[in-house]
């Protein structure tokens, strides 16, 4: 091998004092790609704006061929040779193909003022190296997903790169797709560029990286050539559930079953929307908790906004029998139905207000009589209750919510969710980005709430998040409900394969086919 | 050549080329005082103004901005103008560039503030503003001064039957122009004003790229002021004010729109001949100027909802 | 103690309390009269149209947005009202109808273009306030007349049991915005539509209909001190002293509400309110002008935002 672009040594980075990136100590090296794997929360992406000059690490150092260097922006990145291609691209819609590969950087002459000429035929050659074939002139805006992510690739390179970041670069890419960013992605590597490659999809990150690195709550746990290290094998060290999947196991075994006999607390049938999805028919039981997964971008989140009043949609909704059409949230509520959001800080919570404000913002019309609140002893009982509910680990309601932890967030949000004493939950990557121990509570909650009797829908990225506290999970490819699994009897593979919509015949007989 | 007929018909700026041309065929039919050649002259003359500081809009608000700013920084310069120049070449020259200077300055100076307080940049400029209207009182409270004859005489030059200040006018949009499209600063605006974040990670400097647009904006505000005192042939510490709201309403009205980075500066300049020409229509139909503010504030409200709607239509909503 | 000092409601009233404290202190070295009951009272009757003002620009920078259409709303109120009123009590319910109708109207059509067209509130109300400007100037031709009949002078200028009638008015609305506020589910809706629309949304809250009740609530208590300060002056006039839109924004901002939204409250623009009127009549008696003043109070505006941004 060759010897390191970039290397890490002792890296620590800190968020108002929790730890997000510990010591962690990496090389990369020219001529290599890197696969780096890691839950959502692991730190990946904090490394990366590391590397990018978005964040300064407070201890440690960063050596650039060999150089100690204080990377201080993403200009600064750029000039010392590191691209970083984001997972939104970092593309302007409104200017043209050439003019985002060399923003920053355009050719000019005297004035400022810039050689299109110069600009268009370089930006061609390059467009012809990661095989896009549009015109340097193309609006951006314009592109499909797959052209963005290429043209992405193009402005790395436009800026000479010796490191190529891609995260998540097949996310939103099909098959076909995959196969040729792959391919470029070895030509980078043949020319002697260093990649680092991030992913979801195990197989991939195996396929194509030479070594690959787990990250997990911030640490490096190892870095290995990726041909001594399986699938599983990664998976374990990837998750550490082991020990929790164990404990866990026991405590989320299904007290009662909801078989088939149970009332349908839920009924969906041929809900469509032109853009994201496609008669979608499904019921969900009383007590039951059903899975949602698919590819990024597959109408998944969609479809539960739409059940959510968030989206609007064709077709027909029923709850406890009784048609239910919802407008807005505000009418999905009055029903029992709450929904938790992927986004929580964009959408799941008011930061700058305190616990109780959050708490009781759904609520409000029950906590007030002719619109003035009851704020008494018992309405401030009433709140610490919902809090202790789901294991806050404040007793104070006056406490900020922005000064919580990620996990005490969500806890929050689904604190609010509690105190409308729902009937159906829709959750949305309810785990995502909070710690072990968080990610526990959340679980049994979600365990305990069927036990209650309630309904509940879990999207999620993460399967075996999904095998490990769903009933059923329905694969969701293309805007459709292609396969449904009982979770007893599925696993990962034939989950992954559905999700991609490939080889139907080796997909388990046992795997009750959806859509009915 | 029908692809390029088809594609002009698209701009953002079609819709307001296509009102004015229709205004100002209908003004120039109904009405023989509109039309009579010494009217031309005087609303050509007139629109300069307008169309200069609407230029220096356009800058600010394809970064994403509006600089509230400029009408504070034309009445400073009209003021100073008028308190310090003298008959001799040498003081006009001195005076002008101090003028540019200044506007330059508190360019620079909004450019920063909006960079670092992170909140609307019109609330930031809407403050400097009144600190500009208030510096400019304080050093003139009632109109006066002494402007040189020879600087007024500025305003009255000529080329065959074009006025003076048009042309220079043309060759500002030019410039203009040819910057916002043509040279790195100019793609760097758009860019941050399509795309901050991006545009950061790109490696653009979003400081700079503020300070260069804000700067721009105060610079042709200042040579706006200049050109205003000569033709009042004094200073007027008020006279700055309505050009704030008319170049915002230029601006969003010749198809600019917020935080896209897409507009041109043909549609401004033609948004500021509309306004302009506008103003004239109506004190030749003998509306008085009173019903005049009402129709501003209105046509602001028209423009800025046509924008919010072609923007709901092109992105398509839920 | 400090628990209460802490709570964000408060915004920076306490600290600005304690700059009231140090003007008056200044104020009465310089002019020993100045603290005399009478001319603490006078001040507070010159405060109380602002902070009604207030109301109404903290709810709108709570929400979120702006409402640059105060000062016109009043203006527009005084030249009406006082045209109407003619100076008798009899044209008092017909002018009330009036200004409460052109308030509603005015407050309805920026809260709807703010919430359903989704145009910036800065320049919706900026555009409004010149309409605003224009209609007052047309329907006085230019020339306000009539005067204010003896209730709203009373207003104005009277005392009930020993305080200038304005100042009751405005404690009174300041106790009810305050309750609206804190203790009841349109102030907390209020806040959470300002703090965060999207998840205000999805929790169950109807935004739109929040944002219009703000500007309605806004043009509301604009119109209520255009008539306090009608009884004051007793006439119409188009000659005000203050430009209402910048010193009310000066005084919310001043008063810890942030522009962020959902941050602050009333209590701090309360207290700013008076800081800014004593602040004003203090530079009154060094003999600086009104252009000075006016600088002043843009400054204010550009510190206060500074030290928000610092803060987060």
């Amino acid at each position: 091998m060759n010897r390191p672009f970039i290397e890490a040594r002792g890296v620590s980075k800190f968020f108002s004092g929790v730890r997000v990136l510990t010591d962690v100590s990496l090389s990369f090296e020219s001529g290599e790609v890197h696969g780096l794997i890691g839950e959502n929360g692991a730190g990946k992406s904090t490394l990366i704006k590391v590397l990018s000059g978005l964040y300064r690490p407070e201890e440690g150092t960063l050596l650039v061929k060999g150089e100690p260097k204080v990377i201080r922006s993403p200009s600064h990145a750029a000039e010392l040779g590191v691209g970083v291609i984001h997972q939104e691209f970092d593309l302007i819609p409104q200017m043209t193909a050439a003019q985002n590969m060399y923003l920053g950087r355009e050719p000019a002459g005297r004035l400022g003022v810039v050689d299109f000429a110069v600009l268009h035929s370089n930006a061609r050659r390059l467009l012809e190296e990661v095989r896009l074939s549009i015109e340097p002139t193309t609006l951006v805006r314009a592109l499909s997903v797959e052209q963005k992510q290429l043209l992405a690739i193009a402005k790395a390179l436009s800026r000479d790169a010796g490191l190529i970041v891609m995260d998540e670069p097949t996310a939103a890419l099909n098959g076909a797709e995959i196969g040729r960013l792959l391919d470029i992605v070895r030509g980078l590597r043949e020319g002697g560029r260093s990649v680092i490659f991030i992913s979801h999809h195990m197989e991939e990150v195996l396929e194509i990286s030479d070594r690959v690195t787990v990250l997990r709550d911030g640490r490096v746990i190892a870095t290995r050539p990726s041909s001594e290290i399986s699938e599983s094998e990664a998976v374990r060290m990837m998750t550490g559930r082991e020990r929790i999947q164990k404990r866990l196991r026991s405590a989320l075994d299904r007290t009662i079953s909801p078989g088939p006999g149970k009332p349908a607390v839920m009924s969906v049938k041929n809900l469509s929307h032109p853009k994201y999805f496609h008669d979608v028919s499904f019921s969900l039981r009383r007590g039951e908790i059903v899975g949602m997964v698919g590819l990024e971008g597959q109408g998944q989140r969609q479809i539960l906004r739409a059940l959510y009043g968030d989206m609007r949609a064709s077709g027909a909704i029923e709850i406890d029998g009784s048609p239910a059409a919802f407008k807005t949230p505000a009418d999905a509520l009055k029903r029992g139905v709450v929904f938790v959001p992927e986004e929580r800080k964009e959408e799941g919570l008011c930061l700058r207000l305190d616990i109780e404000q959050n708490v009781t913002l759904s609520t409000l019309k029950d906590r007030s009589a002719a619109g003035v609140l009851k704020l008494g002893r018992a309405a401030r009982e009433e709140v610490r209750r919902c809090m202790s509910d789901v294991k806050l680990s404040t007793d104070d309601p006056s406490r900020m919510v922005h000064s919580l932890s990620g996990g005490n967030q969500q806890k929050v949000v689904i604190a609010k969710c509690l105190a409308c004493k729902p009937t159906i939950l829709l959750f949305s990557e309810p785990t995502r980005g909070i710690d072990v121990g968080a990610k526990e509570d959340i679980y049994l909650l979600i365990r305990a709430l069927a036990d209650g009797g309630s309904g509940i829908m879990v999207v999620s990225g993460d399967i075996s998040e999904l095998l490990l506290v769903c009933d059923r999970i329905l694969v969701v490819h293309a805007g459709r409900i292609t396969k449904e699994f009982e979770a007893e009897n599925a696993d990962r593979e034939h989950i992954m394969r559905a999700m991609w919509g490939l080889e139907e015949a080796l997909i388990d007989p046992k795997g009750v086919s959806g859509g009915q | 050549m029908k692809e390029r007929v088809r594609k002009a018909l698209l701009t953002p700026s079609a819709p307001i080329v296509f009102i004015t041309g229709i205004v100002l065929l209908a003004a120039l039919a109904a009405s023989e005082s509109f039309r009579s050649p010494y009217n031309l002259n005087n609303v050509m003359i007139q629109m300069a103004a307008l169309g200069l500081v609407s230029l220096g809009q356009s800058f600010a608000v394809l970064a994403g901005d509006v600089d509230l700013c400029v009408g504070g920084v034309i009445s400073v310069v009209t003021v100073t103008a008028a308190s310090l120049m003298k008959d001799s070449l040498s003081s006009m020259i001195l005076t002008a560039s101090l003028a540019l200077l200044i506007g330059i300055a508190v360019g620079t100076a909004n450019g920063i503030l909006t960079s670092l307080i992170k909140i609307d940049a019109m609330v930031t400029t809407f403050a400097s503003n009144s600190v500009l209207l208030g510096l400019a009182l304080w050093l003139m409270e009632s109109p006066g001064g002494y402007i040189p004859h020879a600087w007024m005489k500025l305003t009255e030059a000529k080329i065959g039957f074009v006025p003076g200040p048009l042309l220079i006018l043309t060759a500002f949009v030019a410039i203009s122009w040819f910057v916002l499209d043509r040279t790195v600063v100019g793609f760097h605006i758009r860019a941050v004003g399509g795309g901050e974040q991006s545009a950061y990670t790109s490696g653009i400097s979003v400081m700079k790229t503020k300070i260069a647009a804000h700067a721009a904006a105060g610079f042709f505000a200042a040579l706006t002021g200049l050109y205003l005192s000569a033709r009042m042939g004094s200073g007027d510490a008020l006279s700055g004010t309505p050009f704030s709201l008319d170049s915002m309403t230029a601006v969003i009205a010749g198809g600019t729109n917020f935080s896209t980075g897409v507009g041109s500066v043909v549609g401004t300049t033609v948004a500021a001949f509309l306004i302009t020409g506008l103003g004239n229509i109506f004190n030749h139909m003998g509306i008085s100027t009173y019903w005049q503010y009402v129709l501003k504030g209105l046509l602001l409200v028209i423009a800025v909802t046509a924008a919010a709607l072609r923007t709901r239509f092109t992105e398509g909503g839920r | 103690m400090t628990k209460f000092i802490r709570n964000p409601a408060l915004g920076n009233a306490v600290p600005i309390t304690c700059l009231i404290a140090l003007l008056l202190m200044v104020a009465g070295t310089i002019a020993p009269g100045f603290l005399a009951r009478r001319s603490l009272f006078n001040l507070l009757r010159l405060a109380a149209p602002l902070g009604i003002i207030c109301i109404g620009q903290t709810a709108a920078i709570l929400s979120g947005g702006v409402d640059l259409s105060v000062g016109s709303v009043a203006i527009l109120t005084n030249v009406v009202a006082a045209n109407i009123l003619q100076g008798k009590d009899a044209n008092n319910p017909e002018a009330f109808a009036v200004c409460i109708g052109l308030a509603l109207l005015i407050g309805l059509v920026n809260g709807l273009a703010v919430a359903y067209v989704g145009i910036n509130p800065f320049v919706m109300t900026l555009a409004m306030s010149i309409v605003i400007q224009g209609a007052a100037l047309v329907y006085s031709g230019g020339a306000a007349g009539g005067a204010a009949s003896p209730l709203v002078k009373y207003m104005g200028v009277g005392t009930t049991a020993g305080i200038p009638t304005a100042v009751v008015i405005w404690l009174a609305m300041s106790a009810g915005t305050l309750f609206i506020l804190h203790f009841t589910t349109p102030g907390r809706r209020l806040y959470a539509t300002g703090a965060n629309r999207k998840t205000a949304r999805l929790s169950g809250v109807n935004v739109p209909a929040t944002l219009v009740l703000v500007y309605a609530a806004s043009a509301l208590s604009s119109m209520a001190a255009g008539f306090v300060v009608t009884g004051n002056m007793g006439v119409g006039t188009l000659e005000w002293g203050f430009d209402y839109r910048l010193i009310s924004m000066a005084a919310v901002i001043m008063g810890g509400t942030s522009f962020a939204g959902g941050q602050g409250g009333y209590a701090g623009s309360f207290v700013s309110a008076i800081a800014l009127i004593v602040l004003n009549s203090l530079l009154t008696i060094i003999r600086v002008g009104e252009p000075v003043r006016q600088m002043i109070y843009g400054g204010v505006i550009l510190i206060s935002l500074w030290a928000s941004t610092r803060k987060r």
